[in-house]
């Protein structure tokens, strides 16, 4: 392992109002198309993400932040219906046909998966699979695409790079599978990295190490990043603006600061009780009742409300996403006591 | 690598001499008297006994067999009984029959199944996929002798696009060589495409919902590599399991095959032999059937330690 | 060792041929507290779960429940006293039977033990579907009709119904949704303080272990390197490993985080002399030659490193 690479002073980083946005998803829907009719799995979902700027997409299983995100890359299953607009770097890519999209993957998007052992192919040379993207994505020889894919690897932390382009996934530790994934994913000069929890199959140690590099390459090469997770907290201290989802839905959208700290949201609030905090000293947690409704099982108006302490009449109108205080919530009853 | 196929070697004896030492046993156990069956009714009981003592049939059972071992080292598997040569000499001669049907009877299944089970995987559901799939059925639950009777009369009878029976060697020219062995390969073989093809289908379905498929979308390979590359590697490998198995059963099928077809292969040669008490033929016959076994297996094994690496350490 | 331990394990080690899971590891837990084993993948926590409920054979060391060696008894105590010690898995898909109702899950324990008559089992059954909060309707249903937080309550349940005095918890809520695992892990505190019960609790995550136990264990290599009160464990943490693991939690800002390098080492090549010193950041020559010894730093805590030596001497 070499050492960890220095990150760069934050204040290379330029403040919002200069970043060109990268990423626009507008009122974002989507259904898959089965014998009784259409079932949805997200609704109305907006949010954008700048140059360098990485945003959260948070919520428990079934949520629908990786069918999102598969959307985004236009690789959802074939009985999907989407419906809203995406815009990669000013062009609307939501209306082009499936050939032209998958031309934007890798090349324009990059992937992030949870499991780097099973996100690699297990027979197929950790070389060959990244020599096969840069050789179809920038037209590459064989020899400049095994020259870029040892620099990649180098360039992510990994030592004899050369020896491992011919090794298999099963070789590596999980923490160097990850650093693979992750060269895959920015090979070839991507301007948006879609990551889906790409650090929660991994130990705290290596979670962290993971991070780092992630941030690193963030900064370099100004990536906009889609950081899909489970984990408010690690959504405070890497990502600048988080999206929290509920069954389907934005429920809360804003800077993670702010969100982390005071959240309008009685759901995101709850998520943040319902970890057990370093020093805190309870002998109880406080848990949101009951469980996430199934797809398909949604309630009418707000989909939160059968879990809300909150909830009133009221609740069973749908609440638009508005802004309340800092940050926009989806709720007819926001947390007032915000600072 | 090596070490991996010095193991798969090793294992592979048990497969050769315990089929062997079966039939060797099975032979000498069961009634009926070989030099009784050669020299007729006729025979008196000394002609009988002189030749049960040039055959070695009056000494006790392990003195047989320990001939019978000594023969094998050295490769003198003796004369056969009916032909009165030896039989080294004999098996060559339809031994390479047989391998040839069975190779070309495995090469189409392999064709036939992986064509069908990716046609079927791509178009999961459609019309197209349930049509395999009932013909697959279909070809794994009939009897291959009935499908030999089909092919012979669709297609050498009614169209008479192939001869009825009989075998030209490939040394009489590919063409004749293939009008010849192409039916009963295909009739040999029909059930392993069926098998193949289920097999191919569901595994492939399997892989294409693996996450390196996803990867392999995500980094904007076109969907031809995705299939032919990224999937194929690794949905061929339950296929290769069964060629590997399928090596014995064609083998074996390939007795009814011949017979049907009038093949001079092994398979109706070792049932001729086994008709007359020809123990050393029938022997001669079983070693060189586990031999070709034998080797088709460890083919299997090196093809599966080349396209898996995780197979060569393990 | 103090007297009223339920449970106190000496020198345990397990090696799986050359591959060292867990090396000399000691601990004992007082009757009704919680003890936690925390570490990362590869630490032995989960090996060690097992020893102490000798569902994997130590090596060597001694573990002593309720009074008695456990490794030292035949297989036919070990299982009556199986009553009092109970599993609690990470996977609640994969631990409960998928053919039996909740009502056979919950007496199928009581029955083994053989506890009670057929109505008192049933009604245990009931009593504690009820203290884990489902339904009663719930008896006739089969796990795969409940959700991930509902089976590890049924597998919660099943570990009390034969009223065990040590429940060991393996990673029980790693694989739920942080909203349902809150719920869990305090039925886990509400139940243990009505039962009583011991705990062992194995867990990778220290928020989780922090609210859990009373007393913990930091594993790492197969040892534990530091042991101590939760308070202290957290507060004031003296091996360079814990420290680094509390470090690299999240939720501490990104900016403060300090960094290990590497990775946790393979079991079969364990570095000499102090296992962490290739990834420690305090590493010198004496951590290559000499593995230091636990050491006793007040206030009940416990760690193992050559840089409390020299601060002493300092």
């Amino acid at each position: 392992m070499t050492a960890h690479i220095t990150p760069l002073p934050a204040e290379t980083v330029s403040p919002g109002a200069a970043r060109k946005t990268v990423l626009e998803v507008e009122n974002l829907s989507l259904a898959f198309r089965n014998a009784d009719g259409l079932l949805p799995i997200v609704t109305d979902v907006s949010f954008a993400i700048a140059e360098g700027e990485a945003v959260a997409l948070v919520g428990e299983s079934g949520c629908g932040k990786s069918i999102t995100a598969s959307a985004i890359m236009g690789i959802a299953p074939d009985n999907a219906e989407i419906a809203g607009n995406i815009t990669l770097n000013g062009t609307v890519i939501s209306a082009l046909p499936p050939k032209d999209r998958r031309r934007l993957c890798g090349r324009h998007m990059g992937f992030i998966f949870q499991e780097p052992m099973t996100a690699l192919h297990p027979t197929l040379s950790i070389g060959r699979q990244m020599t096969d993207t840069l050789r179809h994505n920038l037209g590459l020889s064989h020899k400049d695409a095994t020259d870029r894919a040892a620099e990649l690897l180098d360039r992510v932390g990994i030592p004899r790079a050369r020896d491992i382009l011919r090794g298999y996934v099963h070789e590596l530790s999980g923490g160097m599978r990850q650093r693979v994934m992750i060269a895959l994913a920015i090979s070839c000069g991507p301007s948006l990295i879609i990551a889906d929890e790409p650090t929660t199959a991994l130990d705290v140690t290596i979670q962290a190490q993971v991070l780092d590099l992630l941030e690193d390459m963030r900064r370099e090469l100004n990536l906009a990043m889609l950081f899909i997770t489970h984990d408010l907290e690690v959504v405070g201290d890497f990502c600048e603006k988080a999206v929290v989802m509920y069954a389907g839905d934005v429920v809360e959208r804003g800077f993670s600061a702010d969100i982390v700290r005071s959240p309008a949201h009685p759901y995101a609030r709850g998520l943040i009780d319902a970890v057990p905090a370093h020093d805190d000293g309870r002998t109880r947690l406080t848990p949101i009742l009951g469980t996430v409704p199934p797809v398909g099982q949604w309630p009418e108006g707000c989909r939160f409300a059968p879990r809300c302490g909150r909830a009133d009449a009221q609740c069973r109108t749908r609440p638009s996403l508005e802004r309340h205080g800092v940050t926009d919530a989806r709720c007819w009853h926001p947390l007032e006591d915000r600072p | 690598m090596l070490r991996y196929l010095g193991k798969r070697f090793l294992l592979i004896l048990p497969t050769i001499f315990v089929p062997l030492i079966l039939v060797f046993l099975l032979l000498r156990l069961s009634p009926g008297d070989p030099a009784g069956m050669m020299l007729g009714d006729q025979a008196t009981a000394e002609q009988i006994a002189a030749l049960r003592n040039q055959l070695g049939l009056d000494q006790p059972i392990w003195v047989q067999f320990l001939f019978w071992i000594r023969g094998i080292v050295t490769l003198d598997l003796g004369n056969s009984i009916f032909f009165r040569e030896p039989v080294m000499q004999i098996i060559p001669r339809y031994a390479g029959v047989t391998i040839l049907l069975a190779v070309v009877a495995l090469a189409l299944a392999v064709l036939i199944g992986v064509t069908l089970g990716l046609i079927s995987a791509m178009n999961r559901n459609k019309p197209i996929d349930r049509g395999v799939v009932t013909a697959a059925v279909l070809g794994i639950s009939l009897p291959e002798f009935w499908f030999a009777l089909l092919l012979i009369f669709v297609f050498a009878v009614t169209l008479r696009w192939f001869p009825v029976a009989g075998y030209n060697p490939p040394t009489a020219g590919l063409i004749a060589f293939g009008a010849t062995i192409f039916l009963p390969a295909l009739a040999l073989g029909v059930r392993q495409s069926a098998l193949m093809t289920r097999m191919m289908r569901s595994s492939m379905l399997d892989v294409l919902n693996e996450p390196y498929i996803t990867t392999a979308r995500a980094q904007g390979l076109p969907e031809s590599t995705v299939i032919g590359r990224y999937a194929m590697r690794t949905a061929a490998m339950p296929v290769i399991t069964v060629a590997g198995l399928s090596a014995g059963y064609l083998l074996g099928g390939a007795v009814t095959i011949e017979i049907i077809f009038a093949l001079p292969g092994l398979g109706r040669m070792l049932v001729e032999a086994v008709g007359r008490r020809d123990y050393p033929l029938v022997e001669g016959g079983v070693l060189a059937i586990s031999l070709v076994l034998a080797v088709l297996n460890l083919v299997i094994d090196l093809i599966y330690a080349i396209l898996d690496p995780r197979i060569r350490y393990q | 060792m103090t007297e009223q331990s339920i449970l106190s394990v000496t020198g345990l080690s397990k090696s799986f041929r050359a591959v060292k899971a867990v090396r000399d590891v000691s601990f004992s837990i007082p009757r009704g507290k919680t003890f936690g084993l925390v570490g990362e993948s590869g630490s032995g926590k989960s090996t060690t779960a097992r020893l102490v409920l000798r569902l994997v054979e130590p090596t060597t060391g001694s573990i002593s429940f309720r009074g008695r060696d456990l490794a030292e008894l035949a297989p036919r105590a070990l299982r009556a006293e199986r009553r009092h010690m109970q599993m609690i898995f990470q996977d609640p898909f994969g631990s409960l039977n998928p053919r039996m109702s909740v009502r056979e899950t919950l007496v199928e324990p009581q029955l083994v033990h053989d506890i009670g008559t057929p109505s008192d089992r049933l009604r245990t059954a009931e009593r504690l579907l009820a203290e884990v909060s489902l339904p009663r309707a719930a008896l006739d249903r089969f796990p795969h009709e409940f959700s991930g937080g509902q089976r590890q309550r049924i597998a919660i349940a099943r570990a009390l119904a034969t009223n065990p005095e040590l429940i060991v918890a393996d990673e029980p809520v790693s694989a739920l949704d942080v909203s349902v695992q809150a719920q869990v892990l305090n039925l886990m505190r509400d139940l243990q303080d009505r039962h009583g019960t011991t705990m062992l609790f194995i867990s990778h995550d220290l928020r989780v272990v922090q609210f859990m136990c009373d007393e913990i264990g930091v594993m790492y290599l197969g040892e534990i390197v530091e042991q101590g009160p939760r308070d202290r464990i957290y507060g004031a943490p003296a091996h360079p490993y814990t420290q680094a693991l509390l470090a690299s939690a999240p939720g501490k800002g990104s900016g403060q985080r300090a960094r290990l390098k590497g990775e946790i080492p393979s079991a079969h090549a364990v570095p000499s002399g102090c296992a962490f010193r290739t990834r420690c950041p305090h590493a010198f020559d004496r951590c290559v030659n000499e593995k230091p010894a636990m050491r006793d730093i007040g206030g009940g805590q416990k760690a193992a490193c050559h840089l409390l030596d020299k601060a002493e001497a300092a």
